[in-house]
């Protein structure tokens, strides 16, 4: 017979007492293990919910500065020589690419920004500004931000892999919660003027 | 007998007082916190319309192939008519949605936010949101010619005319 009929008295006792304290650890001891690893879990998608967010902002971004740029080199006569200065002050920033254009000379140029809520190293473009037709207005020169988050060394590069053609490669990179890194890497085959 | 009668006369005033007090004390830190996240709330959901809009009438313009403007009012995107300084250019199709009560919108905008046809931004500067009840100020930057928005956070004192030095990069966006 089982042990209820061959010791009653002891089986209510027991039943009567509830948990013993190595069950109730056992049981608190599993659920805060579920508890973590589902909120994990969470955390977890919601980190992999802002890094795609992230991506596909800084892809929109770059898309922007390589049209830009395609805009600067359809107009470009030839591309610069190192003796024909720059239109604004390099401040330390390295040439990444310089043009010259009817308009003026354009450069851009990878480095340290002047302010501090653009992140990493920036892409920016010195260059006649624009009117309302899109098209660069006569004027001063003016040195603005395009892009930023770039790594400080190797950030945006431009080389020609082939004659008429130029591969413009911008790396950049986010240090996210946890300090886990995102680096992001952005490529353009353009057309050379 | 005394334990018996003590117990059938319930609570003595000045217990009534302290839990009365202790009752309202927590009530004012629990509502104080609740009015902190609601301002919050409103700062950063008017920081992101701002930024959405920008967003937004910039493929507006490039779709239209035409250029347009759009004006900042008290506590967002309004139509450049409505506005101190008008504009002769048509307002950037958006949606302008529903504007955000209790908010605080500074700007160093020259006028108009125009756009060209192309979708280049030719008017940046530094928008700060702010509202009643939270310390935070969320900015913006405007950066030209591609538009690109950056937001932080704002160090300058609350009133003080915003300027991109300013404001620093936040980790936490």
């Amino acid at each position: 017979m089982s042990s209820v009929s061959t010791h009653p008295g002891r089986h209510t006792r027991r039943s009567s007492q509830g948990f013993a304290l190595l069950e109730m650890l056992l049981a608190f001891g599993l659920g805060l293990s579920v508890c973590t690893l589902m909120l994990q879990a969470v955390l977890a998608e919601g980190q992999n919910g802002q890094r795609l967010g992230r991506v596909l902002r800084e892809r929109q971004v770059a898309e922007r500065a390589f049209a830009l740029m395609r805009q600067d080199l359809q107009r470009a006569t030839a591309l610069a020589s190192a003796e024909v200065p720059p239109s604004c002050s390099l401040s330390g920033r390295t040439v990444v690419l310089h043009l010259q254009t009817p308009d003026g000379s354009i450069t851009y140029t990878a480095g340290k920004p002047s302010e501090p809520i653009w992140r990493g190293a920036v892409l920016m473009r010195c260059g006649p500004a624009f009117g309302l037709d899109g098209m660069p207005s006569t004027g001063k020169a003016v040195n603005r931000v395009l892009f930023d988050g770039l790594l400080s060394v190797g950030g945006a590069q431009a080389v020609q892999p082939s004659p008429g053609a130029l591969r413009v490669e911008l790396r950049q990179q986010f240090v996210g919660v946890g300090a886990t890194s995102q680096v992001l890497v952005h490529r353009q085959l353009l057309p050379l003027p | 007998m005394v334990s018996v009668d003590r117990h059938s006369s319930g609570m003595t005033l000045p217990e009534l007082l302290v839990a009365v007090v202790m009752l309202g004390l927590m009530a004012a830190v629990g509502l104080g916190g609740i009015n902190r996240s609601l301002a919050h709330t409103r700062v950063e959901a008017a920081t992101r319309e701002l930024a959405v809009g920008l967003e937004q009438a910039r493929s507006a313009a490039e779709a239209a192939g035409e250029a347009c403007a759009l004006a900042l009012g008290p506590s967002g995107w309004i139509q450049p008519d409505a506005a101190a300084g008008t504009s002769a250019l048509p307002t950037c199709r958006i949606s302008l949605g529903r504007s955000q009560t209790g908010v605080q919108l500074s700007h160093n905008l020259p006028g108009p936010l125009r756009i060209a046809s192309n979708g280049l931004v030719l008017d940046g500067g530094t928008l700060v949101v702010a509202a009643g009840g939270s310390d935070l100020q969320r900015c913006l930057v405007i950066s030209l010619p591609l538009g690109v928005v950056r937001t932080g956070k704002s160090l300058a004192a609350p009133g003080a005319t915003p300027r991109s030095s300013d404001c620093v990069a936040d980790a936490s966006l």
